[in-house]
């Protein structure tokens, strides 16, 4: 997936309302926006990603981390 | 996977009571959400309002209420039920079976075998397997299954991970001995793995109530509950879902050689919105064919197939209905089964 388009979606499972995100932005994930973030991830990487790994998530770079770098391209 | 098959069965009726008490989730989600977080909240769980049980009236008073209206509505003796089935979280006491109250209060003949199964979200298909099973025995023709929750009062207004999820409802279904019905097949799995994501953990005798059970406290996220509330951990019960529940549908269908496009309907257990879109989308179920009751009757546990089925009750008027059952949850537990509903009398939900 395109880095602008992942950054673009992600805004909308992280409800989100910044007009931009980037690598360094801070995560505060609620009970809802981590099953946005699990099914984002599921529908787009076919990866699930762990509740528990999501809690130690802190920025966006945290959450490329668990999808791994390499599903992103520039 | 194992796969449960049942002959010479069929659902004959299933009637629905729920509280006349009714909640507005907007008003009821004012005290502890903000204006646009609350209506994010309702939007993604998809439950607008919900009928509650007030402290005087219990799970099987609902279920009482299904069952003696689907009695009388089908013109059943009484004489003739075997087998009485309450499947419910929360009983009427720890103990006796809620059912043995059940089977002298409906006025069931003395012969009748009563038990409780504790379970919630699969509860429905479960206790469905354990009637047919029962209806194996030639000496039992008719029986009930009872299942029913009134999970909102084990739930704090405070937790905002659960207070707006919850409703209560009691349902009945009549199930009967019949030779010249199609088969229907069955799986049930758990995985106690999973135990601690949703769980009452005070009050019964793993951890006694006691004044400190009763405390209310702020957990993660500022949630305010005592250990004799529930405890749900969504993103959990989330990643169960998705990891074991496409799977478990498709795998019924592949070992019963059924297309997707035979299937009528699809009933999933009422978890949320959220959740049942995304399954639907992963299993690529058009909106048409997936049912919802959340949006005026919330979650109701184990009631919610069945509820579910009698929201969507114009859909059985003209024949046969293929239908594929899934609940999944509290346990983990989980089971889905495949079934034609045919000349199934569903009768309109009923208020308390």
């Amino acid at each position: 997936m395109k880095k602008s388009v992942f950054f673009t979606e992600l805004k909308d499972a992280l409800m989100l309302e910044d007009d931009s995100i980037n690598e360094s932005t801070q995560v505060r994930l609620t009970s809802l926006s981590t099953l946005g973030v699990i099914a984002f991830i599921d529908e787009n990487f076919n990866k699930q990603v762990k509740a528990a790994d999501l809690r130690e998530v802190k920025i966006i770079d945290d959450l490329i981390n668990l999808i791994g770098p390499e599903n992103l391209v520039a | 996977m194992k796969l449960l098959k049942f002959e010479g069965v069929r659902v004959a009726g299933i009637s629905v009571c729920v509280p006349d008490q009714v909640v507005e989730n907007s008003q009821f989600g004012a005290a502890v959400f903000d204006g646009e977080e609350l209506k994010k909240t309702i939007d993604s769980i998809g439950v607008f309002k919900r009928h509650i049980a007030p402290s005087n009236v219990c799970t099987s008073d609902l279920c009482f209420e299904a069952a003696s209206t689907l009695l009388d509505c089908l013109a059943v003796n009484r004489d003739e039920i075997g087998a009485v089935i309450f499947v419910t979280q929360t009983p009427d006491y720890h103990l006796p079976a809620t059912a043995c109250v059940l089977q002298d209060k409906l006025g069931l003949p003395k012969q009748t075998i009563a038990f409780d199964i504790n379970l919630g979200c699969s509860g429905f298909v479960y206790g469905l397997s354990v009637v047919f099973n029962l209806l194996n025995q030639r000496t039992i023709t008719k029986a009930l299954l009872l299942v029913g929750d009134t999970a909102s009062k084990c739930v704090s207004p405070l937790d905002r991970s659960s207070n707006l999820l919850f409703g209560d409802a009691g349902t009945a279904t009549l199930v009967e001995a019949d030779s010249d019905t199609s088969q229907v097949y069955c799986t049930l799995s758990s995985d106690g793995s999973g135990y601690k994501s949703l769980i009452i953990e005070g009050g019964a005798y793993r951890l006694q109530s006691s004044s400190s059970t009763l405390e209310v406290r702020e957990f993660d996220s500022k949630n305010k509950r005592s250990l004799e509330n529930l405890y749900m951990d969504g993103p959990d019960i989330f990643n169960f879902t998705i990891r074991e529940i496409p799977k478990d549908i498709l795998g019924l269908l592949n070992a019963t050689n059924t297309d997707f496009k035979e299937i009528d309907l699809f009933f999933f257990h009422q978890a949320n919105k959220f959740m049942i879109d995304f399954l639907a989308r992963k299993l690529k179920i058009p909106v048409e064919k997936y049912p919802l009751s959340l949006k005026d009757y919330g979650n109701t546990s184990s009631a919610s197939i069945p509820l579910t089925i009698a929201s969507a009750r114009d859909s059985f008027m003209n024949g046969k209905v293929k239908a594929v059952l899934c609940g999944f949850g509290v346990g983990f537990s989980w089971g889905t089964m495949l079934m034609d509903f045919d000349g199934c009398q569903i009768l309109p939900i009923k208020t308390y």
